[in-house]
C-alpha cells in the first residue's frame, strides 16, 4: 500500500483534481491498491498462477514416472509421447487442467473487474470489462468451431 | 543429448522424450531468468529457443510460448496490482481492442505458412533488438499540446494521485492511438506468442503520457488477457501439445521468478547491450529460416 494519502505532487497540465482521499474499506475504485478489488485480483492471480504450476509439474512428473520407456521410445511428431489406455489419460488430464487453470485466471480477473465495477455503478468500465469477457469466451467457441 | 549438440531432431528416434523435456525445462527456465533481466516477456526468447536451439516446429513452439505468457503475466501482475503500480481500469480499456486483435492474429495464425511466422517473428525480433539498443528507459515528458484524452477522463483512467514512489501522477491521453496500437499488439501477440509488450509499452509511454514503470506494469498485467485469448483459442483447436506447454510454462515462470529476485542485485545495462547482439543474430537466422 503505497498510495500517498498527502497531498499529491503537482502533475503534468490538465490534470484532474485529486478526488477526497478515500477511505479503504469504502472504496471501489479498482486502479487504487486499497481498494480491495485490488486485492483480490492480486490474491486470484497469484492463486491461479501456482497452483496451475502445481499441477502442470505433477503431470508432468506423473508422466516420466508412468511413462515405463521415456527414455528409450521413439518419439511423436511432438518429441512426445502419448500412450492410449488410462495412465496416459491421467496425466494428460492433469497437464491440461493445469493449462486450463492458467489460461482461465485472466478471464476470471476480468469477471471480477466487470462485476465489481457495475456494482458501484462504473457502467461504462463494466461495459469494456464485458466485451473483454465475451471476446475471451469467443475465443474459446471459434477454436472449437475450427477443431 | 544427440550427437548434433543443440541440433534435436524432434519426431526422431535421435533423442528420447524424457531428455527432450528436460531440456525443453531448462531452457524455458533460462529463457524466462533473460527475459526477466532484460525486461522481455518470456515469449520472445522462448520461440526461437526451442524452434533454433531444439529444432521444435514453430506451431508448436508458438502455441506452448502463449501459455508460457499467461503464467509470466500472471506471476507479475500480481504484485504490480496489489502494490497499485498497475493501473487496472487502462488496462482493460486496452485490453477490449488487444483482445480482438489477439482473436485475429490467433485465426490468422491457421492460415499461415511456417516460413512466413518465421519472417515475422525474425523480423519482430530484429525491431526489439533496435530498440533495445536506442532505448535509455528514461520517462519522457507528456506529449506536448495534447490535453487530457475526454474518454479517459469519462473512464477515470489518469491517476490524479503517485501510485508507487518514484512515479509520478500522470493524464492518460491519446486514448484512441493506444487503442488502434494494443489492436496491432493483440494480433502480433495471437500469431507469434508473444507478450505485445514491445509495442504497449512505447505507446503508452511516448503517446499516452503513462509513466514508464506504471506502462510497463500495466502491460505486464494486460498481457495475460491477450494471451489468454490466444490461448484460449489454440487448445480449443487442439494446437497445443500439454507435455511441451507444460514444461515450457513452468520453466518461463520459474526462470521469470528468479530474474525478478536477481534484478535488483544485478546490473542489466551492460547485459541488455551485449544481448542486443545475440538477439539480432537469432533474429537474422530466423529470417534466414523463413527465407529458405
Amino acid at each position: 500500500m503505497t498510495r500517498r494519502q498527502t497531498s499529491p505532487p503537482p502533475g503534468p497540465s490538465g490534470m484532474p483534481d485529486p478526488p477526497p482521499s478515500p477511505d479503504p474499506s469504502t472504496s471501489t475504485d479498482p486502479s487504487a491498491s486499497p481498494d480491495p478489488l485490488a486485492r483480490r485480483v492480486s490474491a486470484w492471480l497469484a492463486g491461479g498462477v501456482w497452483s496451475a504450476a502445481a499441477l502442470l509439474l505433477t503431470g508432468l512428473l506423473a508422466w516420466m514416472a508412468l511413462t515405463p520407456d521415456v527414455w528409450h521410445a521413439r518419439p511423436d511428431a511432438a518429441g512426445l509421447v502419448l500412450r492410449p489406455g488410462l495412465a496416459a489419460t491421467f496425466e494428460l488430464a492433469l497437464a491440461t487442467a493445469g493449462l486450463l487453470i492458467l489460461i482461465l485466471t485472466p478471464p476470471a480477473r476480468a469477471v471480477m473487474v466487470m462485476v465489481t465495477c457495475w456494482r458501484s455503478g462504473e457502467r461504462l468500465l463494466a461495459a469494456f470489462s464485458a466485451v473483454v469477457v465475451l471476446l475471451l469466451m469467443l475465443s474459446v467457441v471459434l477454436g472449437l468451431l475450427w477443431r | 543429448m544427440s550427437g548434433g549438440g543443440l541440433g534435436i531432431a524432434v519426431g526422431s528416434a535421435r533423442v528420447t522424450p524424457a531428455l527432450l523435456l528436460v531440456a525443453v525445462l531448462l531452457s524455458s527456465v533460462a529463457a524466462g531468468l533473460m527475459g526477466s533481466l532484460l525486461g522481455l516477456g518470456g515469449g520472445i526468447i522462448v520461440v526461437p529457443v526451442l524452434t533454433l536451439g531444439l529444432g521444435v516446429d514453430i506451431r508448436l513452439a508458438i502455441a506452448a510460448s502463449i501459455v508460457s505468457v499467461v503464467a509470466t503475466s500472471c506471476g507479475g501482475a500480481a504484485r504490480y496490482v496489489r502494490s497499485g503500480l498497475a493501473n487496472l481500469r487502462l488496462g482493460v480499456v486496452l485490453e477490449a481492442a488487444t483482445v480482438s486483435g489477439a482473436l485475429c492474429g490467433a485465426a490468422a495464425f491457421g492460415l499461415v505458412p511456417a516460413a512466413a511466422l518465421f519472417l515475422l517473428f525474425g523480423m519482430v525480433l530484429a525491431g526489439v533488438a533496435v530498440r533495445m539498443a536506442v532505448a535509455d528507459d528514461r520517462d519522457r515528458p507528456p506529449p506536448a499540446g495534447t490535453p487530457p484524452d475526454r474518454w479517459a477522463e469519462r473512464l477515470r483512467l489518469s491517476v490524479p494521485r503517485s501510485p508507487a514512489p518514484g512515479v509520478p501522477p500522470y493524464a492518460v491521453r491519446r486514448l484512441g492511438t493506444g487503442l488502434a496500437v494494443s489492436y496491432v499488439a493483440g494480433v502480433l501477440s495471437g500469431l507469434l506468442g508473444i507478450g505485445g509488450g514491445v509495442l504497449k509499452v512505447p505507446v503508452m509511454n511516448l503517446a499516452m503520457g503513462v509513466p514508464l514503470k506504471a506502462a510497463t506494469a500495466t502491460s505486464n498485467l494486460t498481457i495475460g488477457m491477450t494471451a489468454s485469448a490466444s490461448a484460449a483459442m489454440y487448445l480449443a483447436r487442439g494446437d497445443i501439445a500439454p507435455l511441451l506447454a507444460a514444461p515450457v510454462a513452468v520453466g518461463v515462470l520459474l526462470g521469470a521468478t528468479l530474474g525478478s529476485v536477481l534484478l535488483p542485485r544485478l546490473q542489466t545495462r551492460w547485459l541488455r547491450r551485449a544481448f542486443v547482439l545475440v538477439l539480432l543474430v537469432i533474429a537474422g537466422q530466423m529470417i534466414h529460416r523463413g527465407w529458405s
